[in-house]
């Protein structure tokens, strides 16, 4: 028995990285906060306001969300809008992580009380169902332990107490609690896909791929969406008996891709593919599958390989800090947050020998990077060419090239170094600082 | 060792994680009993049935027209454009109780909704089907056929349904 509850263990609570949990939390937020912010999603919310109450259904969770006001609420079209600006605005703050794990229960619970809402006038669809559940994982999981305004926050804090710079490689931060959401996801999708090959074969045998099932599913979904891509391609008989197969061991062999990691560089594609293939010619809303995906991606394993392919140079960007002032130790713990393929060196200034020929006065008034070529750069023109090396912030760099950046940026810059100076180090560090 | 709290921290996990997969394969399985069996009774917990049917060459891909007649001897399409709403809400209301006879208490409430977007008083709704045909080449027009008709004869009356087999 301990054995069985060792091998529990080890598949579930192996420390994973959190930056995998992170990434999943990026995409299947972003694309379900996309999703429900939509103008028609709301215009369908309105839609079913108007349908009479012989037509109301509601779903058991549904009931079970609107319990406290009553068991058989029908909410309005002001309740509905309410919801919806709220949960908008948990789904905004879980995708950057502020409050991260209050922000996605909240986000998860008011998906499912929308979500559900619209399937109780009879009708209901399949899209959505692994996105709720997906987010209600990653509500209850570390999921802001990484790429989130909270990890950062966290960092801020520790370097804070510790009073100096604490170096660290975001790819390597890891959790016991970090890889359970995604095997669950991962499973959740296997048995949704099991579901699908064994209808099939159960309600038709092999016959299911006979080409004129698939046909006769493209060409009815093409008449009712008028998709005239889907109404082309469905009379196409080989390929549809090619295209049957395929799907049927797909659906038929998907826990391979959980029992056999490796086979997810065929099943993710193929699937992404599969998905995207029915949306384009059946009409069929399954991309938020394709952004679920994530959960089965070696985001670090990927990042490793381009840091290692791209990054961590010989000759690199030194970047000088005062080591003595919160503001500078804060600043530099964001850089490196980002700097994901290790391209930066962080040396502070109070271990910069004379022999580097660099003023001390202008080092502690504002941050210097020295490149490899041998120039210099300070303030706002430093941070603005580092984030060449920085490609997280690379959607940064037009915006400090606009016009007039060159001489806004330095002000704002130099207002922030003496506000550094007078707020923000008045601590113990910046009592040597100023001295 | 892990702390007391990591140890809860798994335990309560394990209940999540056993909870999850296990409903979720009995709702992919439909293993469901009585009430639970509908569907969507444990949504998001769902089972994944649509388009397994078998379908095979020769056979009519319908393609519907609803049509509806007013006291005054008008007749009037009904699309999900002219009801407002979208493709679903249409099928429930106008072409399911043609198929489902335990749907037909569905066809008053849509004609309701559409009476009063249109300001008209209905009286007969007719279901037309003109399929396409499959063939190994493609599809092909089939026969029109009238599927169903629903009638009242009063705009309160219950409706009377003449359906094809």
């Amino acid at each position: 028995m301990s054995k069985l509850f060792d091998a529990w263990r080890k598949y579930w609570f192996t420390p994973a990285p959190l930056l995998d949990l992170a990434v999943a939390r990026i995409t299947i937020v972003g694309f379900q906060l996309w999703w429900i912010a939509r103008p028609p999603y709301h215009g369908a919310l309105l839609a079913r306001t108007e349908l009479s109450d012989a037509l109301y259904d509601p779903l058991p969770i549904l009931h079970a969300l609107v319990a406290p006001v009553g068991w058989s609420y029908r909410p309005g079209a002001e309740v509905l809008e309410v919801v919806l600006i709220l949960t908008v605005a948990a789904g905004a703050l879980g995708l950057i992580g502020l409050f991260t794990n209050a922000a996605l229960l909240v986000f998860a619970l008011g998906c499912a009380f929308l979500q559900s809402f619209l399937y109780s006038f009879g009708d209901f669809h399949h899209p959505e169902a692994v996105l709720i559940l997906a987010l209600g994982l990653l509500a209850l999981s570390p999921s802001g332990g990484a790429l989130s305004v909270d990890d950062l926050r966290r960092r801020f804090r520790r370097a804070r107490e510790a009073g100096r710079f604490l170096d660290f490689d975001l790819k390597r931060a890891e959790s016991a609690f970090a890889g359970w959401p995604l095997k669950v996801t991962g499973w959740v999708f296997v048995l949704i896909y099991a579901s699908g090959a064994y209808f099939k074969l159960r309600n038709a045998g092999i016959d299911w791929a006979n080409g004129y099932t698939l046909s006769y599913r493209m060409m009815e979904d093409a008449l009712r969406w008028d998709i005239p891509l889907g109404a082309w391609l469905s009379a196409h008989h080989v390929l549809m008996v090619g295209l049957s197969w395929m799907s049927l061991v797909f659906e038929a062999t998907f826990a391979l891709a959980m029992l056999v990691p490796i086979t997810r560089w065929v099943f993710v594609p193929l699937g992404a593919s599969f998905h995207l293939g029915i949306y384009f010619t059946m009409g069929a809303t399954f991309q938020g599958y394709v952004a679920a995906y994530s959960v089965f991606v070696p985001w670090r394993a990927g990042l490793e390989r381009l840091a290692r392919r791209f990054g961590r140079p010989e000759r690199r960007p030194v970047v000088l800090y005062d080591a003595a002032c919160p503001l500078c130790v804060r600043s530099v713990t964001f850089l490196r947050y980002w700097d994901w393929l290790e391209r930066l060196k962080l040396k502070p200034l109070q271990e910069v020998g004379q022999e580097e020929d660099l003023d001390p006065d202008a080092l502690r008034r504002e941050m210097h990077v020295v490149f490899p070529d041998g120039s210099v750069e300070r303030g706002f023109f430093g941070f603005r060419r580092l984030l060449r090396e920085l490609p997280p912030l690379w959607w940064l760099r037009p915006i400090f090239h606009l016009p007039g950046a060159s001489s806004l940026g330095p002000r704002i810059y130099a207002s922030m170094a003496r506000r550094r100076r007078r707020i923000l180090c008045d601590g113990e560090g910046c009592a040597v600082h100023d001295s | 060792m892990p702390g007391f709290s990591d140890r809860l921290g798994r335990w309560i996990v394990s209940v999540v994680i056993l909870v999850v997969l296990a409903v979720q394969a009995i709702a992919a399985l439909a293993l469901t009993p009585g009430p639970v069996e509908k569907p969507p009774f444990l949504w998001p917990f769902l089972n994944y049935p649509m388009y397994s049917a078998p379908h095979y060459e020769g056979e009519g891909i319908p393609r519907f027209e609803v049509v509806a007649t007013t006291s005054d001897g008008r007749e009037i399409e009904v699309t999900k454009e002219n009801l407002g709403t979208d493709f679903w809400i249409f099928r429930n209301a106008f072409l399911l109780p043609f198929e489902q006879q335990g749907m037909r208490d569905e066809l008053e409430p849509g004609v309701g909704l559409f009476e009063r977007r249109h300001g008209v008083s209905v009286v007969e709704v007719r279901l037309e089907d003109r399929p396409l045909v499959l063939t190994r080449d493609g599809t092909e027009d089939g026969p029109s056929e009238v599927r169903g008709v629903a009638r009242r004869t009063s705009p309160d009356g219950p409706w009377e349904w003449e359906v094809s087999p």
